[in-house]
């Protein structure tokens, strides 16, 4: 145990004096959005965060964007995680059959997705045309 | 023009992308086929000359104090074709270093999926069971932080994770973003080594998952009837024979019932820390098969690409270590010595950090310290003096 007390120190150091990257992350207002032609009028962000992470028992069908930093903002604030841990959640998942990763979208073709349960994420101030706003993220 | 190519697909796992000028975007129409692909690229070494590292006790793969990649080195393929939107077939081969020391090709997966809706799923064919935390996802190197789940608990299943039989998967919500799953299969697993062979005539297992998105907990329980051939423990059992039926009745592994394997795990994952700690015991009815019990504890936290992490892993042996049946004879003693030998008691501190340096890819190194009690998973003693060595692994890991 003695040859592990020097690295323990440095990364309890570390971990005490230097906020992860999650918690730093002061990224753009993040707006749920669903089609203006949903049923769904309010979704908890508990709910959200399950339909992100393919655990969702309702008939959401969440979309990520292809918009990398606010893909990246999103999970931080969504779920405490950043894209490289999303990605290696959804290579378990794909590799037992789980489920899959959501289909990633540009937020301009949101309002002309064909499926009215779809699910996704925009900034607060980019909300596009044939959409609703649900919450936006605090 | 068929639904499908009316619209524009666009897909994380780079499956399939159909594009046309316009139309409407049907983010959730599934492609036909899916192709993913896993592999991992090691290199690794005991530090002391003398002593070859064994992730499992089960398996001749030993690591010697030259740079190897024969532990961790495989590739995985998958095919998943979706035939309708509740009906599909999945296939996944695994190349590896198999537990009788040969680059073999598996298929640890190949099943058929119904899923009537989005709770249920029902699978009949191959496919690996869900006994512990990563027991399904074992060889996905990059979905685990560590180099190699530890081996001090994920040696007491050794390599009959793979069945072939019927399971069922029942997700159901607890409330608010709480989601529960239900998981129970019924199948037949079957391994051969040059040492044994391993028949689960009957496995039948349930286990039960708990998520919040955040926090995972998991239990899990496992009943196998097995079949074994074993010409060390067939030797030892025929001896003891010769003076006491009912004792080698308690060595004897060609057909026992009623063996149970159990396993409760938690993981949590948010604000940029990772804790993951289970424990896992076995009942295997017999004394020859000596029941363990291994844990383990991990916690790391990520800062950006990096996530340095810490492991703690324990086994231990909570069945007998000696035969006092026998009185003090020759078979007595023979007898002592095999189940000495089953002492793999040992425990490790693992030290690592796991760098993402491009989506999908990743590196790390992890150093670990094995402290065997005796034999430990290595199956030999250490050299006079030492009560401990280290291992240190470099491996790359990829995902599609």
């Amino acid at each position: 145990m003695r040859f592990l007390r020097l690295p323990i120190l440095v990364i309890g150091l570390i971990a005490c004096g230097m906020p992860a990257q999650a918690v730093m992350g002061q990224g753009p207002a993040i707006a749920i959005v669903v089609s203006e032609r949903s049923a769904i009028r309010s979704l908890s962000q508990e709910d959200i965060a399950a339909a992100f992470l393919g655990m969702s028992v309702q008939n959401l069908a969440p979309i990520d964007s292809d918009d990398v930093s606010l893909r990246e903002a999103f999970y931080q604030q969504l779920l405490g995680r950043s894209r490289n841990q999303m990605r290696a959640y959804w290579s378990r998942m794909v590799f037992t059959g789980q489920g899959r990763p959501p289909p990633v979208l540009n937020s301009d073709e949101l309002g002309r997705v064909s499926n009215v349960n779809w699910l996704s994420y925009v900034r607060s101030d980019q909300k596009p045309a044939k959409t609703r706003v649900l919450l936006v993220l605090p | 023009m068929a639904p499908i190519l009316a619209c524009r697909c666009v897909f994380l796992s780079g499956a399939l992308a159909l594009t046309v000028a316009t139309g409407d975007v049907c983010a959730q129409e599934t492609p036909p086929l899916e192709l993913n692909a896993h592999a991992s690229l090691g290199m690794s070494r005991s530090l002391a000359s003398g002593v070859a590292y064994r992730a499992m006790d089960s398996s001749l793969v030993a690591l010697d104090d030259g740079w190897s990649g024969r532990l961790d080195n495989r590739v995985g393929v998958q095919a998943r074709w979706n035939i309708t939107p509740a009906w599909s077939a999945v296939v996944q081969s695994l190349v590896r270093r198999n537990g009788a020391d040969d680059v073999r090709m598996a298929t640890p997966w190949a099943y058929v999926s119904w899923q009537p809706d989005t709770q249920w799923e029902v699978r009949l064919g191959r496919f690996r069971q869900s006994l512990f935390l990563i027991t399904d996802s074992y060889d996905i190197g990059y979905s685990h932080p560590w180099v190699r789940p530890p081996a001090e608990l994920y040696t007491l299943v050794g390599e009959s994770t793979s069945l072939d039989g019927i399971q069922v998967r029942h997700r159901h919500a607890l409330g608010a973003g709480v989601t529960g799953t239900l998981t129970a299969h019924a199948g037949v697993t079957e391994v051969k080594r040059p040492r044994y062979q391993v028949r689960n005539t009957r496995n039948l297992g349930i286990s039960y998952a708990v998520s919040d998105g955040a926090l995972t907990v998991q239990a899990a329980l496992v009943s196998a009837n097995t079949r074994m051939n074993s010409s060390g423990i067939e030797q030892i059992e025929a001896l003891i024979r010769q003076q006491d039926a009912a004792v080698a009745d308690d060595y004897g592994v060609a057909n026992i019932a009623g063996q149970t394997y159990g396993g409760l795990g938690l993981r949590y994952e948010k604000n940029g820390w990772v804790f993951i700690s289970e424990i896992g015991a076995t009942q295997l009815q017999r004394r020859s098969m000596t029941d363990r019990l291994g844990w383990y504890a991990t916690l790391g936290r990520t800062f950006g690409a990096w996530t340095p992490y810490l492991s703690y892993a324990e086994n231990r042996v909570t069945g007998a270590l000696t035969e006092d049946r026998l009185g003090s004879g020759s078979t007595a003693s023979t007898a002592n010595a095999f189940l000495a030998r089953r002492n793999t008691g040992q425990h490790t501190w693992s030290l690592g950090v796991r760098w993402d340096f491009q989506e999908g890819m990743d590196l790390k190194v992890q150093l670990d310290r094995v402290s065997p009690d005796t034999y430990g998973l290595q199956g030999s003693l250490l050299p006079d003096g030492r009560h401990h060595f280290n291992v240190v692994s470099v491996v790359m890991d990829w995902a599609y």
